[in-house]
């Protein structure tokens, strides 16, 4: 998990991270290091400037292609995606359910 | 292919009766060709006829309705005389009736009237009849001209198929006259060659009358050949025994004796091959056998040195004779430099004999290893043979010794961020990369996506592997399911989860 503290994560951050998900999970963003990695530039790269606390809050969302991460933002209207992701990072969360059951 | 043989009278009798045959059909075309043409001149005939009795018919008609119309014209006039009558009548009476008389006359005038109206009535009614007689006699010419028309149109065709019958009939005429020409030729020619016994020939047909009478795929050419042999043979006697001349009949075979022998040197198998090496010792003047000196160089140059010093035998004296003293200089040259080899050589632990070593340096190791176990009395070259034996281990030993080093890492490897691809196998990486085509990655992206280790939350960090096999497994593996959650994460993730979770014994 030293990784992530690369994206400016303190040991606080990764405990509740660790506090939040599963094992399974926590195990996963460990083994997914790289694409983790892959997937948090991608989001910080769009604009998105509270991604540490998606990160904490949602990881397995991370957790996943970077073709299919990527799809997910290109779905949505940018300006209005980052502007509503910035107030509440909860709205990615409901977006990759949509896109993901729909 | 089946051959048949016939004889002289056979065979013209096949083509005798084939000419018969094709006359009696002509001659039976040619007559039915002339009973059509009698049919067909019948029925213009009836044709014609029935045309002028058509025509004869409209003009009875037509005669009829003239005399039909004379008549109307009689009743007309009758009509009229009748009424004319009648008026001269009333006109007579109506000046001299006065009185009493009028009534009288006046009876007789009315009684006149009924009579002249009625024989009027009468006329006209014959009139009627008469015309209505007409227009039948002119429906009935209508009726005649049209079936002459018809019997015209059927008298041309028939013409025309008649015309038609007589070309063909001219035709089968010309050529019966042509079969039957030809016959009495062949004919003709049948007596001739019965007469004088020899071969005949006739008008378009001319087969080849040899001895026999055989299809070209005959086997029994060879007599002819025989025959021709001889003759050659006799005739080139008589040409020598006119000119003198003695062919010189040793120098032939001669010819073909040193091109078996050398067959029988470059024989491909290896006994062949190894008595060829044995010849060379004796004859080594052909060329290819220098091609054979330069594979097997390093024991000849010894036996040839040893038999040199030792039994210098007469072939080697020619050998040295044929060759040019060039070629000696060099060969010393070549044997000094090749002297430290011939001694490397004997380093080795071989059993010394020249076949053996032409074994080891001109078969491949793996054909060393096969003759290693037939020759394998010989504990030397089994010791000599091991290192070969080890060089050669199979890929699956590899692995398997690839495996060994993964299942115990060293600390080196541990720090390394990749330590799969080092001991990778190529093909099995093929087959991977094979089997993630589809999914649109390959086993680099997937190594790319993952660290060396997973850590878990109870702070345990557990060693991961990418192994090649294992991942073609999990490839293998992948179900519905699977599919189903490559279509939201896509398949890079799940291929490595389903990965991690079998490693993890999930």
């Amino acid at each position: 998990m030293k990784y992530l503290y690369n994206f400016g994560l303190n040991d606080a951050d990764i405990e509740t991270l660790k506090a939040n998900v599963s094992d399974e999970i926590y195990s996963d963003l460990s083994f997914f290091a790289k694409l983790v990695e892959k997937n948090l530039n991608y989001l910080k790269d769009f604009g998105i400037t509270n991604y540490k606390d998606i990160i904490v809050k949602y990881p397995e969302i991370f957790i996943r292609d970077e073709e299919s991460f990527v799809n997910i933002f290109t779905k949505f209207d940018k300006d209005d995606l980052i502007n509503k992701v910035t107030k509440n990072p909860a709205v990615i969360k409901k977006m990759v359910d949509f896109v993901d059951n729909n | 292919m089946e051959k048949f043989d016939f004889n002289k009278d056979d065979k013209l009798e096949i083509f005798n009766d084939f000419v018969m045959r094709a006359k009696s059909v002509g001659q039976t075309l040619i007559s039915d060709v002339k009973e059509t043409i009698k049919r067909y001149e019948k029925a213009i005939d009836t044709n014609s006829k029935d045309i002028k009795e058509n025509d004869n018919a409209i003009n009875k008609c037509d005669q009829e309705i003239s005399r039909k119309k004379e008549e109307i014209g009689r009743l007309k006039d009758k009509i009229e005389n009748v009424q004319n009558t009648y008026k001269k009548m009333v006109d007579a009476y109506s000046s001299t009736s006065r009185g009493d008389t009028k009534d009288i006359y006046s009876n007789i005038m009315n009684n006149a009237k009924v009579s002249c109206d009625e024989e009027v009535n009468k006329y006209n009614e014959e009139i009627s009849k008469l015309s209505e007689d007409i227009e039948q006699i002119k429906n009935n010419i209508i009726e005649f001209s049209n079936t002459a028309n018809n019997l015209n149109m059927l008298l041309n065709k028939n013409s025309q198929e008649l015309d038609k019958f007589k070309k063909v009939l001219d035709y089968l005429t010309d050529n019966i006259n042509k079969y039957s020409n030809s016959i009495d030729n062949i004919n003709n020619n049948i007596t001739q060659s019965r007469n004088r016994g020899r071969s005949y020939n006739f008008g378009y047909y001319r087969p080849d009358y040899n001895n026999n009478y055989n299809t070209k795929v005959e086997p029994k050419e060879e007599p002819k050949k025989e025959e021709s042999a001889i003759s050659f043979d006799d005739s080139l006697k008589q040409i020598y025994d006119l000119t003198g001349y003695k062919p010189k009949e040793e120098e032939e075979p001669k010819v073909i004796e040193p091109e078996e022998t050398n067959t029988n040197i470059f024989d491909s198998n290896l006994e062949a091959f190894l008595n060829a090496t044995k010849d060379i010792k004796e004859e080594k003047t052909d060329e290819p056998k220098e091609e054979i000196k330069e594979e097997t160089v390093e024991p000849k140059i010894e036996e040839i040195k040893e038999e040199s010093k030792e039994e210098p035998k007469k072939e080697d004296k020619e050998v040295k004779e044929e060759t040019p003293e060039s070629k000696d200089e060099e060969k010393t040259e070549e044997d000094k430099k090749e002297e430290p080899k011939v001694e490397e050589t004997d380093e080795k632990p071989k059993d010394g004999t020249l076949e053996e070593t032409i074994i080891e340096d001109s078969l491949s190791k793996e054909e060393i290893s096969e003759w290693e176990k037939i020759l394998n009395g010989a504990d030397d070259m089994f010791t000599n043979l091991k290192k070969p034996r080890e060089e050669l281990k199979t890929k699956e030993e590899k692995v398997e010794e690839v495996k060994e080093t993964a299942e115990e890492p060293t600390q080196e490897v541990k720090e390394n961020t990749a330590p799969v691809s080092s001991t990778i196998i190529d093909s099995d990486l093929e087959t991977l990369n094979q089997l993630l085509k589809p999914y649109g990655t390959d086993f680099d992206k997937l190594k790319g996506l993952i660290s060396n280790e997973i850590e878990y939350k109870d702070g345990t960090k557990k060693e991961f592997v990418l192994d090649v096999k294992e991942l073609i497994n999990t490839i293998n593996a992948i179900d519905g399911n699977d599919l189903k959650r490559m279509k939201i994460v896509g398949p890079e993730t799940t291929i490595l989860k389903m990965m991690k979770q079998t490693k993890e014994g999930k």
